[in-house]
């Protein structure tokens, strides 16, 4: 059913003298990426469809060619152009962050933005009307081109945003001068810093889009653009204040004060450099068009949007992983116990459209409780159903353990649900250790452990833990799994402490030595937030609990493959006496409240950091992670390694393996053999991969 | 209910009952403070049941909707998920519910209907009934202290049977929006739901499990409008006139018992001579009813009159007591709006060796 009504939404879509046929065969024009055909009275029609992909990308081929189409145009005037994405779901997801990745210097980008710019230049220029028809995603690089346009209209699916700071940039192709320009400066300077699209409706309020219509009705009023009938509401009001200098000076403030409190300034200089550039020239539209290249060119050389840019596409690559198969999708989840991470997977679950049976009373009303003030209230609640009986075990396609408390009786509910399970059916585990669980099912090929690095929600990064007998078939449909629940799978393998605590530990324990040292415990995590760490050491050992802990460390403790670290007499004493925290209160998140800041020596801070590093590059060797950029995908988005840095391996690289090798033996000569370099360790490949 | 599977035997064809749920009564504060409407009661049974049968909405080949509201079979369609080409149907009593689900199965229309009835703060107007029974009691010598008698023994077997469990196998937990549990029936319910999947001998097959029953034969009877006591009795002896049985035939009866002067007022006027033959053309009176067999586990004088759902919930324990004592028929009877009545004949599931 739902294809063929999608089939007929597409037919009816408005693309003037290009059928739907013509648009399913392969490109003939001229151009790779753009088609243009004139309709019956002169309206030039240019379909933006880039070649061999579903949506559209504004990369440099793209851009290029976009230039000869208006060379062409030129040459022969249209009486007006319209401007339209030949692809089903969006106008344009923005610029191709491979072309970004490429630039290494300051020059060659100051050089591609210039001609970019003058190419947008003389879209803004050609003598005829022209009109940009917005639907679905219209994000960066697409946007800044239909800001170009002299008119815009979008259907109520157009989603309208600037993204580019959420890879460490913003706007390139002159949004920051023009957007300011169109709409309330403050909404535009929000938009640009936050990076959250704008809904058409929205947009069309703001007086970023002229008109939202539904595809039926948007011929007729594409005619009525292109013959100046549209009736246009420019008076943007709200902008004239901010053309004076101390105007603009003031909201900056203000504007510069919120972005501090989201994203550290000194590690993050995006948001800043855009409200700088604002801020100086926003009265004067054409310079600031001039100055946004130097800008954007200053941030795309700097390390930290390279570094953002490589965790963009880590991302890609682990949600393509997780990617769900359309034809097994899981319909039905039943969740046995009732540990809180249960009650919240089992309450994604269910916003994410499964039905979800619940076994436990007191999980079904802790679910109900989470699911308050979703959208879709009464839909998800509706997916809930209370199933004292765990008739749910015998239909759902993954059951999640989420039972707590004693082991024996852990297994012998599993022991007697898993005989009724469908053949295909998954076991999910939240408890780290499977092998006590193996024994008791008739087919342990189908469990696996999975973690939770935060709470549980879309976009979560999760590990992935399988055993020795584990299927790998069953893998996959796991990764599935969690790709429709809509988290980030990543495959280790069940060893103590899975890949991010195990990765973490060393520098925990390290923390905790500092603290026997003597230094104080603000000191010791004021120093990782310095690095850029979301969370000090010892507020983590927090999390995970001091008894967690102590057993996670004893466990590592006793690995043959790993140095020997006695856990440190401190947290033993106070896991005896029943201390639960390290400190009463959270701190936060990275300026701790205090009087007078202790400072830790930087040569006790890199400790911590040398013994994290050293323990990636371990894990890595040992295997528990597919790959080095798995484990850096890993680390920073569960938020354990500074995003702006890339991921530990990525940052050792960049600072030099030989060099850290030598500050690791210097440290184990003076600290003990706990900071033995790893032998995986690699200082021959340094200089091919070296980069900022 | 435990999974009954027996592959061996196929069943003659008919309308079964495959399996149930039914909410707790819920009285009106405990409604009001839940903020469940009919529709919330009926979506919470039919997804359970659906659970408990391994069944997707989308299995289903149609629903019928017993509620006062009638604005509800847009969303019932949305919030149980059924596609767009499940028919849907609606009423107003839950055994009318029942007997369309019943007569699409049995014109091969369907092998698996779901039916849901269910009530929320739906008052009987009991006046008129009241007065009736009174006026009936006089006449057939029943007086107040045998209606007491009674109505204490009705509560005493209601206790009986849910303390030895009885109601638990098919009474499910509800859930409100704060996530507060409501798992027992409270004293003076206006509320509740019942949700019933019904099946043909196929739909049995297809599904691999033993029905609880085998819905029989339904009649519907209207009273005089002076008399809308009167109505589940003439339901009722149609009902066995037409399948020439008599009153003692049936091992289990589930008469309207409220109020319990109407239910006294109808056995004695089976047993009255002159009655049955001026007014039911019978030659000779219908005779005694066993009270053992009559309302077994308390009837809606113990659980609440539920206008709506009433019927189905009876329906469904008479049912159970059928299949778990291995009794042959059984007779539930609904009154229903004013002066009619509703009565199905429920019989054994007999198998056939295949």
């Amino acid at each position: 059913m739902m294809d063929a009504l999608d089939d007929l939404m597409q037919r009816e879509r408005c693309n003037g003298p290009f059928c739907q046929q013509d648009l399913e065969q392969p490109n003939e024009g001229p151009w790779q990426h753009w088609r243009l055909r004139r309709d019956d009275s002169d309206v030039a029609w240019l379909l933006f469809d880039q070649q061999g992909q579903s949506a559209n990308l504004l990369g440099r081929a793209a851009l290029q060619e976009l230039g000869d189409v208006l060379a062409s145009l030129r040459r022969e005037m249209p009486r007006a152009l319209v401007l339209r994405s030949a692809k089903a779901a969006s106008f344009c997801l923005g610029a191709d962050l491979h072309d970004f990745a490429a630039v290494d210097n300051e020059a060659d980008a100051v050089r591609q933005l210039v001609d970019a710019h003058l190419l947008a230049q003389q879209l803004v220029d050609l003598p005829c009307p022209t009109l940009a028809v917005l639907h679905g995603e219209t994000l960066g690089g697409g946007l800044e081109l239909a800001l170009c346009c002299d008119m815009r209209l979008a259907t109520p699916d157009a989603r309208l945003g600037l993204p580019e700071v959420l890879v460490g940039l913003h706007p390139g192709l002159g949004a920051t001068a023009r957007l300011p320009d169109l709409i309330d400066p403050l909404l535009a300077m929000r938009m640009m810093l936050s990076g959250k699209p704008l809904k058409a409706e929205a947009a069309t309020q703001a007086g970023l889009v002229d008109k939202v219509a539904p595809e039926h009705a948007l011929p007729a009023l594409i005619d009525d653009a292109v013959n100046g009938r549209l009736t246009l509401q420019r008076r943007n009001l709200r902008a004239r204040p901010y053309r004076l200098d101390w105007v603009r000076r003031l909201a900056a403030l203000g504007l510069q004060r919120r972005a501090d409190a989201l994203m550290d300034p000194a590690h993050y200089p995006a948001p800043s450099a855009l409200i700088d550039l604002w801020r100086r020239h926003g009265g004067k539209p054409d310079l600031m068009l001039h100055r946004e290249i130097y800008s954007f060119a200053r941030l795309l050389a700097s390390g930290t949007s390279g570094n953002l840019i490589h965790l963009f596409f880590l991302r890609q690559r682990l949600k393509a992983q997780g990617a769900p198969d359309p034809r097994r999708r899981a319909n039905h989840l039943h969740l046995l116990g009732a540990s809180q991470v249960g009650v919240e997977l089992a309450a994604l679950a269910a916003q994410r459209g499964l039905r979800v049976s619940i076994g436990d009373q007191q999980a079904m009303t802790q679910c109900i409780r989470q699911l308050a003030g979703t959208d879709d209230l009464q839909a998800n609640l509706d997916r809930l159903v209370f199933d004292p009986q765990h008739h749910g075990a015998a239909l759902a396609d993954v059951l999640i353990d989420a039972q707590t408390g004693d082991l024996q009786a852990r297994r012998a509910t599993l022991a007697r649900l898993e005989p009724q399970m469908r053949p295909q059916a998954l076991l999910l585990s939240l408890h780290d250790a499977l092998e006590p669980l193996r024994s008791a099912l008739g087919d342990a090929g189908r469990l696996l452990g999975v973690r939770f690095a935060g709470p549980v929600k879309r976009g979560a990064l999760t590990e992935l833990a399988s055993h020795s007998t584990g299927r790998t078939i069953s893998q996959q449909h796991a990764r599935q799994l969690l790709g429709q629940l809509g988290c980030l799978p990543v495959t280790v393998s069940s060893q103590p402490g899975l890949l991010l605590r195990r990765v973490l530990a060393p520098m925990l324990l390290e923390a905790l030595l500092l603290l026997e040292e003597g230094h104080e415990a603000n000191a010791i995590d004021q120093a990782a937030l310095d690095f850029g760490f979301d969370k000090g050491p010892l507020a983590l050992l927090d999390d995970w609990g001091l008894a967690d802990s102590l057993q996670l460390f004893e466990q590592l403790h006793s690995e043959r493959d790993t140095p020997p670290i006695e856990p440190p007499a401190l947290l033993r004493n106070w896991v005896e006496q029943g201390r639960e925290r390290i400190r009463p209160s959270q701190p936060g998140r990275w300026t701790l409240p205090g009087r007078k800041q202790a400072r830790l020596p930087a040569e006790e801070g890199d400790r911590m950091l040398l013994a994290l590093l050293n323990s990636a590059v371990r894990a890595c060797r040992q295997g528990i992670v597919a790959d080095d950029e798995m484990l850096d995908a890993a680390m920073t988005l569960s938020g354990h390694f500074p995003a702006f840095r890339g991921g530990p391996l990525r940052y050792a690289r960049s600072c030099g393996h030989a060099a850290l090798i030598t500050r690791l033996q210097d440290l184990s000569q003076s600290q003990g053999p706990r900071f033995t370099p790893d032998p995986g360790w690699t200082p021959a490949e340094d200089s091919e991969a070296g980069q900022g | 209910m435990d999974s009954q599977n027996s592959p061996s035997v196929t069943l003659p064809t008919g309308t079964y009952l495959l399996e149930g749920t039914r909410t707790p009564g819920l009285n009106s504060a405990s409604r009001a403070r839940a903020g469940f409407s009919a529709l919330d009661l009926a979506v919470q049974s039919a997804h359970a049941l659906l659970l408990r049968s391994g069944l997707a909405a989308g299995a289903l080949d149609g629903v019928v909707l017993a509620t006062g509201a009638s604005q509800a079979a847009d969303q019932v369609r949305q919030r149980l998920q059924l596609g767009s080409l499940t028919p849907l149907q609606q009423c107003s009593q839950g055994l009318d519910a029942i007997t369309r689900a019943s007569q699409q199965i049995r014109s091969g229309d369907a092998d698996l209907l779901l039916v849901i009835a269910s009530d929320a703060a739906t008052q009987p107007d009991s006046t008129a009934m009241s007065e009736s029974a009174k006026r009936l009691a006089a006449l057939f010598e029943v007086d107040e202290e045998d209606a007491e008698a009674y109505e204490q023994a009705c509560r005493q077997r209601s206790s009986e049977a849910e303390q030895s469990g009885l109601f638990s196998p098919y009474r499910i937990t509800l859930f409100d929006r704060h996530g507060e549990a409501y798992d027992t029936d409270q004293h003076t319910p206006d509320s509740g739901a019942c949700a019933l999947l019904l099946a043909s001998a196929s739909g049995c097959a297809q599904l691999k499990r033993q029905p609880l029953a085998r819905l029989s034969r339904q009649a519907l009877a209207r009273a005089p409008s002076d008399y809308p006591s009167l109505a589940p009795l003439l339901a009722s002896t149609r009902l066995l006139q037409a399948e020439q049985l008599g009153l003692n035939d049936i091992d289990l009866w589930e008469l309207p018992d409220a109020p319990a002067l109407a239910l006294l007022a109808n056995l004695a006027a089976w047993q009255d001579a002159r009655f049955c033959e001026r007014q039911l053309a019978l030659e000779h009176p219908m005779g005694r009813l066993d009270p053992t067999s009559l309302n077994p586990l308390g009837g809606s004088l113990a659980l609440g009159a539920l206008p709506v759902s009433g019927g189905c919930r009876q329906l469904l324990q008479q049912a159970d007591t059928l299949h778990r004592h291995a009794l042959g028929r059984a007779l539930v009877c609904e009154q229903q709006a004013a002066d009619q009545a509703q009565a199905w004949l429920l019989a054994r599931a007999e198998e056939t060796p295949a």
